[in-house]
């Protein structure tokens, strides 16, 4: 090749390698749509799982109630069962919500789903509180995204959560999220309008600061 | 945002990759290529020295050794106000090689550029080998640079660098760097746009020299300034991977700042100086990519640099935060399932990432190949790739605050 037809060869290289690029960024592209769809998939199976065993629980109940028995131990290991899979979806959802590049919507409606289902499972927890009078703690935790003191209270939420992962659910939910009108239901009778905000069995309110696991403990049954 | 502009920076450095990777392609089986020695022009090296006593007897040595005609070339060593025993280990040379013409110059310590234009007023060859005092070159390296200047338009032609006998990490790690600088510099060769006459031994045309005018005695960085203003003048410089010199390379972290800065700011400097060569239609695309380039690059490095000590100091301020929160030391990292681990991915940033990271290895294995060095997967190699774009990173930021403050010049 001589040297003049190599260099305008060279030159068509700065257009050559701009269309490679793009190329390559245009299958990365694609890969992430791929990838979102897979992670939509992914939370979406177990929001499904979670769905039948909220369906598995209530029958369970309903069989209980016809034999009139009270199977409270079983209960309490079904919904500690549920407690884990509605942590884990919130994980996921977290850790996967943030990263979409271009299913937010879809994102948005899982999370609407999540929220309701951990309505649900909060009022299952309340019925066997009552039912079986059983000392298990139930925290409803309303945080905002991105906020120092929001962040903070997670942590030491997670923290109490290792310690007693088996006598206590926290239920968390964003103070901002407007779709689900429950949550506003929620929020109104517990008078909540500062985050960090935390119900602790339904009956003690603490907001707009952080609160440590001891004052915390304090109200806790168990 | 600083995703967004970390997805703007991986783009650019993609680009530019991919873009290399294509030239390399292109060039590949010419990068090795010899020419032959048709014509043997009378050649002067210059050696300006300062304090060089622990190095320019082998320097000197080195150049007596070169496979070629002893009565075809001249040694002017300039020696510039040393306040060691440089001058009288050169005279005792001169006594011991009297079938070699070598001249020992005499000034007051004036600085590199000062000793070059004095050593050039006495030049007698057709073409000047520019040597540090503190390189060694191998025998064959001359007969591998001559015949590129056989090229009326070429005005200087420069060597391989490697790093003599490196042990500290520093400089160790400027092995590697010197390696992938060889290779780079030999594919800029290739499209014309190589800006750099390294000091450690550079062959010039005297005529080019002569036409171009002396070095810039004030100038932080002499040897960018002549190749930039060669280029400037219708020269092309070319680099030859097969001529290899070996020289002392800074072998602590100080003297590798000191040095980086110093460099630094002549490039800021020299690019503002010749920032013409940008405009117009003078210089053709190629060469005002190149330039770009450089100065794109540097601010690409800062920026990437700032944002990944950025994001590793929030690691540590989280972790921190957390520790006091929960007033015991949580768990350091979660490790994630794998799936879990590709899914909760940034493809934005992974995608570019891995194939910047993979095209960089490629192109280090590839310098190492074409400079006849083994490569080792060390850590070292990790350092290189990980830490030292964050300590080069610094050095430029530094360089770019002390040009802006007009600090005082240090050489």
């Amino acid at each position: 090749m001589t040297q003049e037809l190599k260099r305008k060869y060279q030159k068509h290289m700065l257009i050559t390698s701009m269309i490679i690029t793009v190329a390559i960024f245009f299958a990365g592209m694609l890969f992430g749509i791929g990838l979102d769809k897979y992670r939509i998939k992914e939370v979406t199976n177990i929001l499904n799982q979670n769905e039948l065993d909220m369906q598995s629980y209530i029958t369970e109940q309903m069989f209980f109630e016809n034999l009139d028995t009270n199977e409270c131990e079983l209960i309490k290991t079904s919904i500690i069962s549920l407690t884990k899979t509605i942590s884990n979806i919130g994980r996921k959802l977290e850790l996967y919500g943030s990263k979409t590049t271009f299913e937010n919507s879809e994102f948005d409606y899982l999370k609407r789903k999540y929220f309701i289902s951990e309505i649900r499972l909060y009022n299952h927890i309340t019925s066997y509180r009552k039912d079986c009078g059983a000392n298990y703690d139930v925290l409803l935790y309303f945080y905002k995204i991105d906020d120092e003191l929001s962040i903070r209270q997670g942590y030491i939420l997670d923290d109490l959560f290792l310690e007693r992962n088996n006598d206590m659910t926290t239920l968390s939910f964003d103070i901002e999220y407007k779709e689900e009108p429950l949550l506003d239901i929620i929020k109104q009778k517990y008078n909540i309008t500062q985050s960090p905000a935390i119900i602790i069995n339904g009956d003690k309110t603490f907001q707009g600061k952080i609160i440590n696991k001891y004052e915390i403990k304090e109200y806790l049954n168990n | 945002m600083l995703e967004n502009i970390m997805f703007i920076i991986s783009f650019i450095s993609l680009y530019l990759s991919v873009f290399w990777l294509n030239i390399h392609y292109i060039e590949k089986h010419d990068i090795k290529k010899t020419y032959i020695l048709t014509k043997k022009p009378m050649i002067t090296f210059l050696l300006p020295a300062y304090n060089e006593e622990k190095t320019i007897t082998r320097t000197i040595q080195s150049i007596i050794n070169v496979n070629y005609p002893k009565n075809l070339f001249e040694i002017i060593i300039i020696d510039d106000g040393s306040k060691d025993k440089t001058a009288s280990i050169v005279k005792d040379l001169i006594k011991q090689y009297t079938n070699i013409k070598i001249k020992l110059l005499q000034q007051k310590n004036n600085g590199k550029a000062s000793a070059l234009n004095n050593g050039m007023t006495k030049a007698t060859g057709e073409y000047i080998a520019i040597v540090d005092a503190d390189s060694r070159i191998e025998p064959n390296s001359i007969k591998y640079l001559i015949p590129h200047l056989y090229e009326k338009d070429v005005g200087a032609v420069i060597s391989c660098i490697k790093i003599e006998n490196p042990k500290t990490i520093v400089e160790r790690l400027q092995n590697i760097e010197y390696l992938i600088s060889t290779l780079f510099r030999r594919l800029f060769s290739s499209l014309g746009t190589l800006f750099v006459t390294p000091g450690v031994l550079s062959l010039y045309k005297k005529e080019a020299l002569d036409t171009v005018g002396k070095f810039d005695e004030g100038n932080l960085t002499e040897d960018f300034e002549i190749a930039m203003r060669l280029q400037y003048n219708g020269y092309n410089i070319k680099s030859e991977i097969n001529s290899i010199t070996y020289t002392k390379a800074p072998n602590t972290f100080k003297a590798l700042a000191k040095q980086r800065i110093r460099w630094n700011r002549g490039f800021i400097y020299n690019t503002l100086k010749y920032k013409d060569m940008l405009i117009g239609n003078k210089f053709n695309i190629l060469v005002r990519f190149q330039i770009s380039l450089s100065v794109i690059g540097a601010l690409m490095l800062m920026l990437g640099s700032a944002i990944v000590t950025y994001g590793v100091l929030d690691k540590i301020y989280t972790y921190i935060i957390k520790a006091i929160t929960i007033k015991s030391l949580p768990r350091l990292y979660d490790i994630p399932k794998l799936n879990e681990f590709i899914l909760s991915m940034n493809i934005k940033l992974m995608i570019p990432l891995i194939l910047l990271t993979i095209i960089g290895l490629y192109f280090i294995k590839k310098a190492h190949n074409y400079t006849d060095e083994k490569m080792k997967i060390s850590p070292i190699l990790f350092m290189y790739i990980i830490i030292y774009p964050l300590l080069l990173a610094k050095y430029w930021i530094i360089g770019f605050i002390q040009e802006y403050r007009n600090a005082k010049k240090e050489w």
